[in-house]
């Protein structure tokens, strides 16, 4: 049973990544590669400020503000200096790799012995809900208000926006820092989890996420925008919950990023093969 | 009041305006004509901010709006385009649309964009037209269809009562049923109203029906 408490605990935590790109990438409709980078980078951070003796919640806190600052970057590369969604980011994520070892002045960085927020024993289902559901909460508010609707709508119909006298650069901007923010929490908390930061916690997150998001997206299909997060949080428990069963069954470890990657694609596609097969279908009729 | 005064403007060597001069009154309503090409699109793109001229100005009400960012200068301006999936976000509910575009002057941003109150006062406003769109309010803007897609474009153009109204062939993807009754609320909303239109159009029957004031470019 404790077993698949700790996999339902780390989908819980890897969820928090999951909404972040949801805004990006669901909501803003931006590919935004910056998340790898900024989910390290908060997970740095977060190590080195509890490294020397800081609060452990305070310093999930900083993490988040900091890989916002990751965010405020890709978006100023994206919108005023007019640089592709997708460069912008791989940029900002690069330079990170450099930033994230100066700030660990290493590699890695251990927190063994450190308090964290995981430090009595099996309170990482409790942390992982609590923080859960309150961003969940927060986020779905924050898409209710004027702020929130104007970025939903920059990301669904950016010219109507304009017309209707949005700044969409500045949205954009806040959706990224928004995102990012999440991405860093999520990187603070994981490496809390794990015992340590470490340069490449990042690498091969980004598709872990959409994994989550496409899945929730399978398993509910509602348009309220708090159920379409929640969908996220469960779709990334899901894919925890998938991924120990065929680990389980035998497969290899190092196949995993190829499975996740298959997924992915799987549950992107197959809106449209079904479109393919109904379409063909009434050819056949007529 | 909207004014042009020497407006020039250039893609490259073709040359779109030169010298162009144009004055519309408050309350005026003017139906532009001209061929494909003859650049009617442009001077609302000029007009709203989406491009900028090579030289000239474009005074509304007097203030020289020639180089303010399109953002700064919409509160003027209310345009409908000719596509209706353009005028509204299509994940968002129909209220929500409206509120959006409602807000579009106030500051506060971080307050429930859509509230019962607001609710009731869109649908006072909605209610004389007879378009039944009050009943739509929860379902997303994108579950609408074409002709109701840009009803509600229109009523957001007009939400924040615009100086200045640009329709660029608003009807032209429409029914002619859908199209009678754009035409018949575009009549409604503009007539005895300080707002100036300008509208786009092919069509004769359309220029005979607001037969008040055309001008052709090209
Ligand atoms: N942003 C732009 N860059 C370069 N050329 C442009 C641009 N916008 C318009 N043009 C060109 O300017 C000319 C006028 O275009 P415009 O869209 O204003 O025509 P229009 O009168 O609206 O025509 P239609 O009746 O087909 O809508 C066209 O030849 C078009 O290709
Ligand atoms: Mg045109």
């Amino acid at each position: 049973m404790s077993i698949y408490i700790s996999t339902c605990s780390q989908g819980l935590i890897w969820a928090i990544l999951a909404l972040g790109i949801f805004i990006t990438f669901r909501v803003l409709n931006f590919a935004d590669m910056t998340a790898e980078g900024s989910l390290t980078l908060g997970g740095a951070v977060c190590a080195v400020l509890i490294s020397n003796g800081i609060n452990p919640i305070l310093s999930i806190v900083i993490s988040g503000f900091a890989a916002s600052i990751a965010g405020l970057i890709t978006g100023v590369l994206h919108t005023k200096f007019k640089i592709q969604a997708i460069l912008s980011g791989v940029l900002t994520m690069i330079a990170l790799y450099s930033i994230n070892i100066r700030i660990m002045g290493k590699a890695n960085v251990s927190l063994l012995g450190k308090r964290t927020v995981f430090s009595t024993s099996n309170q990482n289902f409790a942390v992982g809900l609590t923080v859960c559901a309150l961003l969940t909460i927060v986020l779905s508010l924050f898409f209710k208000t004027r702020l929130g609707l104007a970025i939903r709508a920059t990301g669904d119909n950016e010219q109507m926006m304009k017309a209707h006298g949005a700044n969409t650069d500045f949205k954009k901007i806040l959706a990224l820092m928004l995102s990012n923010a999440f991405c860093g929490i999520a990187g603070a908390l994981i490496g809390q989890s794990q015992g340590y930061a470490d340069v490449n916690m990042g690498t091969g997150s980004l598709v872990i996420a959409l994994a989550s998001i496409v899945i929730g997206e399978a398993m509910f299909t509602k348009d309220a925008i708090l159920l379409k997060l929640i969908a996220v949080v469960f779709g990334s428990i899901a894919y925890r919950l998938i991924v120990f069963f065929v680990l389980n069954f035998g497969m290899n470890p190092s196949d995993l990023k190829l499975f996740t990657a298959v997924v992915v694609a799987a549950f992107l596609a197959l809106p449209n093969i079904r479109k393919r097969i109904v379409r063909s279908a009434k050819n056949v009729k007529n | 009041m909207l004014k042009i005064k020497n407006l020039c403007k250039k893609f490259g060597e073709k040359v779109i305006f030169e010298d162009f001069n144009f004055q519309a009154n408050k309350g005026e309503f003017v139906t532009i004509l001209g061929g494909n090409g003859a650049g009617k699109s442009t001077l609302f793109n000029l007009i709203s901010g989406t491009l900028f001229p090579d030289s000239g100005e474009i005074l509304i009400d007097g203030i020289d709006v020639s180089f303010m960012p399109e953002h700064k200068r919409a509160k003027f301006i209310g345009r409908v385009f000719q596509d209706p999936l353009k005028g509204s976000s299509p994940n968002l509910t129909v209220e929500e649309n409206i509120a959006l575009a409602a807000s579009k002057n106030v500051k506060n941003n971080l307050r429930l964009a859509t509230n019962r109150q607001n609710s009731e006062l869109f649908k006072e406003k909605l209610s004389p037209l007879n378009l039944g769109m009050e009943n739509r309010f929860n379902d997303k803007a994108g579950d609408l269809s074409g002709g109701q897609r840009q009803v509600l474009a229109i009523f957001m153009a007009m939400i924040c009562q615009p100086k200045i109204l640009l329709l660029d062939e608003h009807t032209a993807a429409l029914d002619p049923k859908s199209q009678e009754k754009i035409l018949d609320l575009t009549e409604k909303i503009t007539q005895n109203t300080e707002i100036t239109t300008l509208m786009i159009t092919h069509n004769m029957t359309i220029v005979e029906r607001f037969n008040e004031n055309v001008v052709t470019l090209g």
